[in-house]
């Protein structure tokens, strides 16, 4: 169910998400995705990568900045460092992977594509290989979003890596 | 289940120069999907109705690695290599190195939890092992798929796409071993510690 967070609260809950049950993280990691998938629909083929990383900017700076300048207040609201409740950072974490991802052109492939980007984020964001199994010390907002912020990174380099792999064939 | 799907997979055909759909591919996942929920529905069940038996305890892992370790060398094999005029390739995506890379981090963990649950100290799965099951349950069914689909044939979206889950899955799968190997290392230092006078 969905609670009413107080105040500025509400962005680094991603309006609510992170009060979902189970899975929080996984929620938060949604909204990226489906507006991905939104987009990719809707979009004339030969603009749809654009635009999706166009929005993605806004997205991956807005969450990321309502982590840094909220976390500490979410982690004395909640009591504990880097809170369940808290997933701007999955949110800001999936926009910055549907940004950097390559573009896969075929209308099933990209969507596919975009599914399996979601799936390599939250799996490397639940296992952090290093670095951002370190970057979680970091005190205050930035330790609340780094960690995610890498695991996207690391999962659209992985993508990238098999997308270079693919075409070398 | 499991057994039925590596013996299955051991008797297709060579893919190279198939095209379409392969009936016995298709079949092969299918099973897996099977064999993957049953596991995951009995290891519940037992759980929640309090029926943990060691013979679950032996079988129920046993049966898991067969499924994903037995699946993921079956199709690193001969028989899943695609040769067309624009590629050479594994269909499915896995090759020889990639198994022996998941193999090892099983091997590994399995031989940590073994030594150090023999000392008493706690060692169940942590979520980096669960996110790892998830992935690899998802992706090798989905690999299993795309060369059941097309064999030789397949689009380029689609040859990507296998490529993705096979490296992201030996990487995340190789990645999950460190929680394992951290914790190990610290009850090797708290037990040194107590050891010594």
């Amino acid at each position: 169910m969905i609670t009413k967070p107080d105040g500025n609260l509400r962005w680094v809950t991603t309006f609510g998400l992170g009060h979902l049950r189970p899975f929080p993280g996984t929620w938060g990691s949604l909204p990226p995705l489906a507006l991905g998938l939104v987009i990719l629909a809707i979009m004339p083929d030969n603009a749809a990568w654009m635009v999706l990383r166009v929005v993605m900017l806004p997205v991956f700076v807005i969450f990321t900045l309502a982590c840094v300048f909220l976390g500490d207040k979410a982690e004395a609201r909640y009591s504990k460092k880097d809170p369940s409740q808290v997933v701007a950072d999955e949110t800001a974490g999936m926009a910055l992977c549907l940004m950097l991802m390559p573009a896969i052109s075929n209308g099933v492939g990209a969507a596919i594509s975009l599914v399996m980007a979601f799936a390599f984020f939250r799996a490397l964001d639940i296992v952090k290989p290093w670095p951002a199994s370190s970057l979680q010390a970091t005190p205050g907002g930035w330790g609340v979003v780094l960690d995610d912020l890498v695991a996207g990174f690391q999962a659209a380099v992985l993508l990238w890596f098999a997308y270079i792999v693919a075409n070398l064939g | 289940m499991a057994l039925a799907l590596v013996a299955l997979l051991a008797l297709a055909p060579d893919l190279a120069g198939r095209t379409g759909v392969q009936p016995a591919l298709l079949a092969a996942t299918i099973l897996f999907v099977l064999a993957a929920a049953t596991d995951a529905l009995d290891g519940y069940l037992a759980r929640k109705w309090n029926a943990v038996s060691v013979f679950g305890r032996i079988t129920d892992p046993f049966a898991d690695k067969i499924l994903v370790l037995g699946t993921a060398v079956m199709l690193a094999t001969p028989t899943f290599r695609i040769t067309t005029d624009t590629e050479s390739a594994m269909a499915a995506g896995f090759t020889g190195w990639m198994v022996v890379f998941i193999l090892g981090r099983e091997l590994l963990v399995t031989t940590i939890r073994g030594v150090f649950e023999s000392k008493g100290v706690d060692f169940s799965a942590s979520a980096s092992g669960k996110a790892k099951m998830v992935i690899q349950s998802v992706a090798i069914p989905g690999c299993l798929l795309a060369a059941a689909v097309w064999a030789s044939d397949r689009p380029n979206w689609a040859g990507w796409a296998v490529n993705a889950a096979a490296w992201g899955t030996t990487l995340i799968t190789a990645a999950s071993a460190v929680p394992y190997i951290s914790r190990a290392a610290k009850a090797s230092t708290n037990q040194h510690t107590q050891d010594t006078p």
